[in-house]
């Protein structure tokens, strides 16, 4: 049995006799480390996954209008999130680690990605602005204050209270796009309160325009300065 | 080019073997300095358990928990190393 890959050849199962002749090979191993022809990982897929992303068009358009390097971050670990739907545990670790690290706001830009809402306030915010410097920009003042300017509805949320903290948020900072998203089950107390919003824009309560999308488990509402 | 060589199947002994070869040192559990303190990630600040690691050949030899924040954060710093 080889002994040049002494990884490999455990990995198929070697008895502890090779093994003990493997020792040599860790040396060679280390060896490849070092000149930068391996790569040692549990699971690859974490890493050729982080690097596929690295080759999209989401991500291309992204890094062309952010340079931040704490939000270049969360949007691939936004992205990442995106592939755990289906793994619960994994999902729950990786969000408080992100939330350790980066705060409330950094889980929330994140995502924010995830959900691919950040994704429709792009195709809004291209069709109000002429200038890459201009999107620019309210990408900046989206992801720098979404605390104030993005309500993500929860399910428990009262829709009668959180309305009018819109209501009062809007009047307060006047932001030229505020986002109100939901997915999963809340979409239920996101249509009330999206009812409610249309309202007041007609009633001229709030002076924004209004704007929304839907997927299968997401739905989000933008408002718009009026001009 | 560089090349993933996945650790997923491979014993404890022939890992500790591999850290021991690379200048660290291991408990069974976590990754160790040759000082014997447990390594953090860099980027969460955990200690790194010997069953979810990552051995990146950039800058030094750097140690990671094998996660998508830890790996993200290293090619933001790194570039496309793949």
């Amino acid at each position: 049995m080889s002994s040049e890959n002494p990884i490999a050849d455990a990995a198929e199962g070697v008895t502890k006799a090779v093994i003990k002749v493997t020792a040599e090979g860790i040396k060679q191993l280390a060896e490849k480390l070092r000149e930068r022809k391996y790569i040692f990982v549990e699971d690859p897929e974490v890493i050729k996954k982080a690097s596929e992303e690295r080759k999209t068009s989401e991500w291309n358009l992204f890094k062309t209008y952010v340079d931040d390097k704490k939000l270049r971050i969360l949007f691939h670990v936004g992205v990442a999130l995106r592939g755990m739907e289906r793994e619960k545990g994994r999902m729950q670790l990786l969000r408080d680690r992100i939330k350790r690290q980066y705060g409330t706001e950094g889980l929330h830009i994140a995502e924010l990605i995830q959900n691919g809402f950040f994704n429709r306030f792009l195709a809004n915010a291209l069709g109000r602005t002429q200038m890459p410097e201009q999107l620019k920009i309210e990408i900046k003042n989206l992801l720098d204050n979404i605390e104030k300017d993005v309500v993500f509805v929860k399910e428990g949320d009262n829709v009668d209270y959180l309305t009018k903290e819109i209501i009062t948020r809007l009047h307060a900072n006047s932001p030229k796009t505020f986002i109100i998203c939901s997915s999963g089950w809340a979409v239920q107390k996101f249509r009330q309160i999206e009812e409610l919003m249309k309202k007041m824009v007609h009633m001229k309560v709030i002076r924004y325009d209004y704007e929304s999308y839907e997927s299968e488990y997401t739905e989000v509402l933008f408002l718009n300065k009026s001009e | 080019m560089v090349e993933l060589i996945s650790l997923r199947d491979v014993s404890k002994e022939l890992k500790i073997m591999l850290l021991k070869e690379l200048g660290f040192d291991s408990d069974g559990t976590f990754v160790l300095q040759d000082s014997g303190e447990k390594v953090l990630d860099k980027y969460i600040n955990e200690p790194i358990m010997i069953d979810n690691m990552a051995i990146l050949p950039f800058g030094a030899i750097t140690i990671l928990d094998n996660n998508p924040l830890s790996i993200s954060s290293f090619l933001e710093e790194y570039g496309d190393v793949l």
